[in-house]
């Protein structure tokens, strides 16, 4: 569990850097999975500024051990999305061209450049399962808080 | 609802204020910042005004090399320096962008597409020095002082407040205006012009002035052009290699 939230914590912090120092260029890509309405430039630009902050801070807070199960669950409803949305524009990618799936290969959006889609759709599923983890688990070993709201 | 269920979506909620807040924060203090409501991505305003001329008409339309300066306008001879005799530049037309939704989509909001004939031809044309025609790099900071084409000005679209008031000092005086970004699916020299024209509107600047050149920066490069590294105006050119 505690590897798992290093790990969490550790890759959604990079990455979610990456995109705050790029933001022109996350949304320039989070516009190619068509996430919202053409008339709506505030919500693109709110997802824009605001995803790569959540994304560093739940990566903070999951290392310092701090509302694990919010986190978690936040991460894990945005892996849900954009794993669907890249899955989605490699289908639309394989449908007009001919390459194989997975010789298809494009900038996600997620901050590292042009990846694999198979590989991006392991490191994904990957992902998934250790958010899936982490809300799951009941531990709260080395934590600052692991609960913000007491159960009991 | 479990109280677990529960106490899981008030932290869900709770790490996505924080998380809503900080960024609010770190946006507001980054130079990088965007704007919240500004639209990044304009729809396109097909315009029904007078047709654009090709780049056939304009090389035919402008004066060439060897023609005396019309002296009956000061303003005119106060900007253009007195040419010299220079071997004429020939400015062929290209072909027409058939088949090109992205140059169709730019002809219909009153823009015209420069090709890289066309811009080799007014790059080496004596009115480029003499301020008669401008070019605009659309790109960011990096990518701009990478290299650019010799001379052009910059603007970045997405912070454009910061670049555009030079680019409409230059650009009010200018006969044509080449837009260009790095080419290919790149959008933000047609953002570029947009802009361009909207803020120009009350300096003179019209859209049957500006042109974007889809081939872009790459092209120009793979041409084996020169290109100016650094700010605008460094003489840090780099010249195509040879053989």
């Amino acid at each position: 569990m505690i590897v798992a939230r290093l790990v969490l914590g550790g890759m959604f912090i990079y990455m979610g850097t990456l995109k705050i120092m790029d933001p022109v260029e996350f949304l320039k890509q989070i516009r190619e999975y068509h996430l919202a309405p053409q008339g709506m430039p505030l919500l693109l630009n709110a997802i824009a500024i605001a995803m790569p902050w959540v994304e560093v801070v739940c990566g903070l807070f999951l290392l310092a051990g701090v509302a694990l199960r919010g986190a978690a669950a936040l991460l894990l409803g945005l892996m849900l999305v954009f794993t669907y949305a890249v899955a989605a524009r490699a289908v639309e990618i394989y449908r007009q061209g001919e390459l194989a799936f997975c010789a298809i290969a494009f900038d996600c959006g997620c901050g590292t450049g042009v990846v694999n889609i198979c590989g991006k759709l392991v490191e994904n599923t990957l992902l998934t399962l250790l958010c899936v983890l982490v809300l799951i688990s009941c531990s709260r070993r080395l934590c600052l808080r692991g609960d913000l709201f007491p159960r009991a | 609802m479990t109280r677990t269920v529960r106490t899981t979506i008030l932290e869900v909620v709770a790490v996505l204020v924080i998380g809503v807040v900080v960024a609010a924060l770190g946006n507001a203090l980054s130079p990088r910042g965007l704007s919240w409501t500004r639209n990044y991505a304009p729809a396109r305003m097909p315009v029904t005004s007078q047709p654009v001329p090709t780049p056939a008409e304009i090389a035919t339309a402008l004066p060439t090399p060897t023609q005396e300066p019309d002296t009956d306008t000061e303003a005119d001879t106060e900007t253009l320096e007195p040419v010299e005799e220079v071997e004429e530049v020939e400015r062929p037309a290209p072909e027409p962008p058939a088949h090109n939704p992205v140059a169709q989509g730019i002809i219909d909001q009153g823009f015209g597409v420069a090709d890289f004939d066309m811009v080799h031809a007014l790059y080496h044309d004596p009115l480029y020095e003499a301020g008669g025609y401008v070019f605009v790099d659309a790109r960011n900071d990096q990518h701009y002082r990478e290299g650019h084409i010799p001379g052009a000005h910059q603007l970045d679209y997405y912070y454009v407040e910061r670049y555009i008031e030079p680019v409409l000092e230059a650009g009010q005086f200018a006969e044509i205006i080449v837009v260009y970004c790095s080419g290919g699916n790149c959008e933000d020299s047609e953002f570029a012009a947009m802009e361009l024209a909207t803020q120009g509107a009350s300096l003179g600047i019209v859209p049957g002035n500006i042109h974007v050149y889809l081939g872009g920066i790459n092209e120009w490069k793979a041409q084996g052009q020169p290109v100016e590294r650094g700010a605008r105006g460094s003489g840090d050119i780099v010249e195509p290699s040879n053989g």
